[in-house]
């Protein structure tokens, strides 16, 4: 691959350069401007500039190396959905599940663990939402509303050649409305069952001709899912949504080259999460406060020579409060040295001793480590009796006799059956700083490029994660250069070389070649190379949990850390890293008005890191493999003004092997191991939707079919759903407002991905208002 | 043509400010030496076998003595004209220019393409029952351009007047929330230098095209436009004087029924669009306009 890139690096700087072909290839002939402007010195004053440039138009479809699904807000309308992760149905080889620990829509192509959303790179207008801290997109948390987005684009593939790492399976693009688009009052209220509960209003002005302003506000809240043993409308589930924030969109003409878009946003939210374990008191709720300021300079040095700098800066607060109650032998010092020395040990001593020390042989064996009568040896043995097999040197040791002599209340052990109650806070407080120069010239007709310099600062504090602050610096300068040696041939090389503090430099290349079969038709094929860097969590945690204003204990303090823990420099990870091949068809036919996009691709991935990362996760490696093999298909069919249809549909065939020794696993174990990045994923899928309007009324109709579901399970799932949305749109003089209604049938009632996720009932039904003036 | 050819016409058009005027059956007016207009007048005097000559016009007028006819080419050469014996005929000027003169002139040539042509243009290109967007200054600048009530009501044509809001943007969001397409009606003040960036910009980036208002916005950005090259004209004034001077019939002011339909290649790729082949479709609205 190198090879092929420094080849493609030669043929586009040394081979061909731009003076050799001739600077004037773009200007028009002087004929033509005889011909074509005939009227230009009768009827205008000033020359008509040229607006829509070669730099400033979008690549056509069948010229994008690479499979695209574009949503436009036409679509959105038309399917009343009420979040982003439910778009993500629409689009081929893309699922959507929930994570159990967080709470969090998960979303994944073609294949990736459910509970932490760390694949796909998320940006809106350009600014990542990836968290700094522990990377993730927290679905709720993006402060943007469907009725403020244009158009999203999916690059269905890995493109860290354009967007950087952790555009590893994909890339999610959200473009926004520019203020001028939206001029107005928009009002919407929708309400329905399962707590649907949202508004949104959004005015946008005109502060001057040359700038332009929205006001944008929504709140938005349900219950969430009903639980596993939910009927007839209960909800028996904790998990409920409520989320609320603010934004501001500036849009400003600087001259007749130069414009200048900025954006400020605030966010809160609280989601309910479920109790860990027994320990937990009351519920770990999430409590987010978020913020950002973008701004982007845009700047057309010439009609092929187009510029833009954008600087953003977003901080994702985040505070979880608990309060538990455990062993209080589990917060003694000596449990915490001993954790780091022998975890396993450590989590016998410090939370196993309270159910058996009442056994009589257990209190002699507590009574002898204590007084340091027994040796290793013996206690390796007298374990080994309880059903603990562990290893036991003479310095753990000591820590055990330490952890027993602090039980001991002058009479016997009793003490390590004790429990303590104390509060803890998971408080995280991440903030990003990024800086990015893109340069986007057409040199000529046979050559442009998309070159650029990025600096990100990940800055992260937590006393409970982090042990303090943490930094992150990432530099990163990528190219991209498409060339046109003949007509019907349009070749994209590009790459992007990482430096980063936490993670080893890397290079990731991308070579496409498209064959241009007319002009709204082509073959291509794509090899992509991209990588996921671990996380700060991943790479470099100090994760400990604090216990504060802990109850009345034998160890009699107040405050002391859970022995359970991680250290810094504890591993060292690898990048994950995929090697993507796809063969890709796209045509537009006008008659009928036909779009139609299939490929079939292999994916290679390495080094995966498919282990949760908790508090107790201490092996954690990278050393998964998967490789994914499958077809997909896009199909929209316009019929007349009236009608469309959105079809797509997706094989994938996913087979993981886990990382580890694997000898002595049980056919069940293996299974659970691989099914941690197979749940989400259906072997076949269809989705298709029916758009018509007659008149003041309009309907869609959606139907999703999910097949072998969550595969390796016993039972596969069948996962059905229809979805219909009615609206009718009104108009009195200044005000359009509209009704509608949402109507959700599930056909199976089997739960999502976890237990818990099902409703109670089959209809989900909401309805919607909304007012424009 | 050549620019060796160009430049040569060029001189040739300047050699006629200084030099003698020759005894021409056809002069041409041009407010200042334009290329084009030479090459019309050589066109025309091939076609019609006709001696012409081509006269920058100024504030002191203009020498017409022997000639058959007058041809006043521009909107500028037309404010400097002053009505004589011999006839005249305008040519680049648009309708709204020449409604002041038209009992001077003995007929006109309008440069813009009628906006009904447009209308037609943008319904092959995006369909049948596809709302038509236009923007206007007001009801009745459209009714003078030839789409009144009952034509945009035939012609599946939505206006939208900016007297009706407070500025241009809150029109253009209503029209392309509404319309598939902006048809440009022929207006240079709202279609200005300055219009066409926000207009184009706004429009595209809902994925609307934009067609016409004529050839000069094809290279701004917008999509289509029907039109007429140096040929058409040639071909439709060499009508025009030729029923006049031979016939002595006058043909009334009117849009050049000689067009080509033209394409941004680069938009309609860009907006992924499927265009018919821009040669039939000019016949098959001929053809249609025959009737």
């Amino acid at each position: 691959m190198n090879k092929f890139s420094y080849l493609y690096a030669f043929l586009v700087f040394g081979g061909l350069s731009p003076y050799a072909i001739g600077q004037n290839a773009l200007e028009p002939g002087i004929e033509e401007a005889f011909s074509f402007s005939l009227d230009a010195p009768f009827a205008h004053d000033e020359d008509i500039p040229i607006v829509l440039t070669a730099a400033r138009l979008k690549q056509p479809r069948a010229e994008v190396p690479a499979s695209v699904t574009v949503i436009e807000s036409e679509q959105i309308d038309a399917w009343g959905v009420r979040s982003l992760q439910e778009l993500m149905r629409f689009v081929p080889g893309m699922f959507i599940g929930h994570g159990d620990d967080e709470n969090n829509a998960s979303v994944a192509y073609h294949a990736s663990t459910p509970n932490i959303m760390r694949r796909l790179q998320v940006l809106v207008d350009g600014r990542s939402v990836f968290r700094a801290g522990i990377a993730s997109v927290i679905w709720d948390d993006i402060p943007v509303a469907l009725e403020d987005i244009q158009r999203i684009e999916v690059t269905r593939g890995p493109n860290s050649a354009t967007y950087g790492s952790n555009s590893f399976l994909g890339v999610i693009n959200i473009v926004t409305k520019h203020p001028k688009d939206t001029l107005g009052t928009r009002i919407r209220y929708r309400n329905g069952s399962q707590g649907i509960d949202d508004t949104f209003l959004s005015h946008s002005w005109m502060g001057s001709e040359k700038a332009s302003y929205r006001l944008s506000a929504r709140l938005q809240a349900d219950d969430g899912f009903d639980g596993k043993n939910a009927e007839n409308g209960d909800d028996e589930y904790r998990d409920s949504r409520r989320h609320g924030f603010v934004t501001l969109t500036h849009g400003r003409t600087l001259d007749s080259t130069s414009s200048l878009n900025v954006q400020l946003g605030i966010k809160k939210g609280h989601t309910d999460i479920r109790k860990d374990g027994f320990a937990d008191q009351i519920y770990p709720d999430q409590k987010t406060d978020q913020g950002y300021m973008w701004a982007k300079y845009q700047k057309e040095f010439s009609h092929s020579h187009f510029g833009h700098f954008q600087a953003y800066w977003q901080y994702d607060r985040r505070r979880q409060d608990n309060y538990a109650c455990v062993p209080t032998s589990s917060f003694d010092p000596a449990a915490y040295d001993l954790y780091r020395l022998n975890p396993d040990l450590a989590t016998t001593v410090a939370l196993g001793m309270g159910d058996v020390i009442a056994l009589p042989e257990v209190q002699q064996l507590v009574q002898g480590v204590a007084l340091g009568v027994v040796s290793p040896e013996m206690f390796e043995a007298a374990l080994l009796q309880l059903d603990v097999e562990v290893d036991v040197t003479e310095q753990e040791l000591g820590l055990v006799s330490d952890i027993f002599q602090s039980a001991f209340n002058g009479t016997d052990f009793s003490n390590l059956s004790e429990e303590v109650c104390a509060n803890s806070d998971r408080r995280i407080s991440d903030e990003r700083f990024d800086f990015e120069y893109q340069d986007t010239k057409r040199w000529n007709k046979y050559l442009r490029t998309v070159a650029g310099v990025n600096m990100r600062r990940d800055q992260v504090h937590s006393e409970t994660y982090f042990g303090g602050k943490e930094n992150n610096d990432t530099y990163r300068v990528f190219l991209n250069a498409e060339l046109r040696p003949f007509d019907k041939v349009i070749i994209n090389a590009g790459f992007t070389q990482e430096w980063e503090d936490d993670n080893d430099k890397v290079f990731s290349p991308r070579l496409a070649i498209n064959f241009l079969l007319g002009p709204q038709q082509s073959i291509r094929l794509v090899r992509s190379e991209a990588v996921r860097s671990p996380d700060m969590l991943e790479q470099n945690p100090n994760y400990r949990l604090t216990g504060t204003s802990m109850t009345e204990n034998y160890l009699g303090v107040e405050e002391s850390v859970y022995f359970m823990h991680q250290w810094p420099s504890s591993r060292r990870l690898d990048h994950e890293k995929i090697v993507s091949h796809e063969l890709g068809y796209y045509a537009r036919f006008g008659n009928p008005d036909i779009e139609i996009d299939i490929k079939v691709y292999h994916e290679h991935m390495t080094q995966l890191i498919s282990d949760p990362i908790s508090l107790n996760s201490l092996d954690i490696a990278s050393d998964t493999q998967m490789d994914v093999e499958g077809a997909e298909m896009q199909l929209n069919w316009r019929v007349g003004q009236r009608n469309w249809v959105w079809l797509t549909s997706a094989y994938v065939n996913a087979d993981v092997v886990p990382g580890g020794d694997l000898t002595g696993l049980s056919s069940q174990q293996l299974r659970d191991k691989k099914l941690s990045e197979l749940r989400l994923s259906a072997q076949d899928s269809v989705v298709v939707s029916w758009h018509h309007k007659a008149g003041l009324f309009s309907g869609t109709l959606s139907h999703f079919w999910y097949d072998a579901y969550n595969p390796l399970t016993n039972d596969p799932n069948r996962y059905r759903r229809y979805e219909v949305n009615l609206r009718a749109d009104m108009d009195f003089g200044r005000y359009s407002p509209w009704f509608g209604v949402n109507w959700q049938r599930l056909v199976d009632p089997s739960p999502l991905v976890y237990i818990n996720q099902r409703y109670s009932e089959e209809d989900i039904i909401f309805l919607q208002a909304g007012l424009n003036f | 043509m050549t620019l060796k050819r160009l430049l040569t016409l060029l001189l040739l058009g300047v050699g006629f400010l200084s030099g003698p005027v020759l005894a021409a059956d056809v002069v041409f007016l041009s407010h200042k030496p334009l290329p084009v207009v030479t090459e019309l007048a050589r066109q025309i005097g091939q076609k019609l076998g006709l001696q012409t000559a081509v006269q920058i016009i100024s504030d002191s007028g203009f020498n017409s003595d022997g000639a058959r006819a007058v041809v006043v080419v521009g909107p500028q050469a037309l404010a400097l004209w002053t009505p004589g014996k011999v006839p005249a005929v305008a040519i680049f000027v648009s309708r709204s220019q020449v409604t002041n003169s038209l009992e001077s002139l003995h007929s006109a040539l309008y440069l813009e393409p009628p906006v009904t042509r447009q209308v037609a243009l943008a319904r092959e290109v995006v369909g049948d029952d596809v709302p038509i967007g236009m923007l206007a200054q007001s009801k009745s600048s459209l009714s003078v351009s030839g789409m009144g009530r009952n034509t945009q009501r035939e012609l599946g044509v939505r206006p939208y007047y900016l007297d009706d809001y407070s500025d241009i943007n809150r029109a253009l969001v209503d029209l392309l929330d509404e319309c598939e397409v902006l048809v440009g009606q022929y207006d240079t003040e709202l279609y200005s230098a300055e219009n066409i960036k926000n207009i184009l910009i706004t429009a595209y980036r809902q994925n609307r095209p934009l067609i016409g208002p004529s050839s000069a916005y094809i290279r701004a950005g917008a999509l289509a436009t029907t039109y007429s090259d140096l040929e058409d004209v040639a071909t439709r004034l060499a009508e025009i004087l030729d029923a006049g001077l031979r016939h002595e019939r006058w043909l009334s002011p009117g849009y050049n029924p000689h067009f080509k339909v033209r394409y941004n290649e680069q938009v309609a790729r860009s907006l992924n669009l499927v265009l018919p082949n821009a040669k039939d479709l000019a016949e098959a609205l001929k053809r249609r306009e025959a009737k």
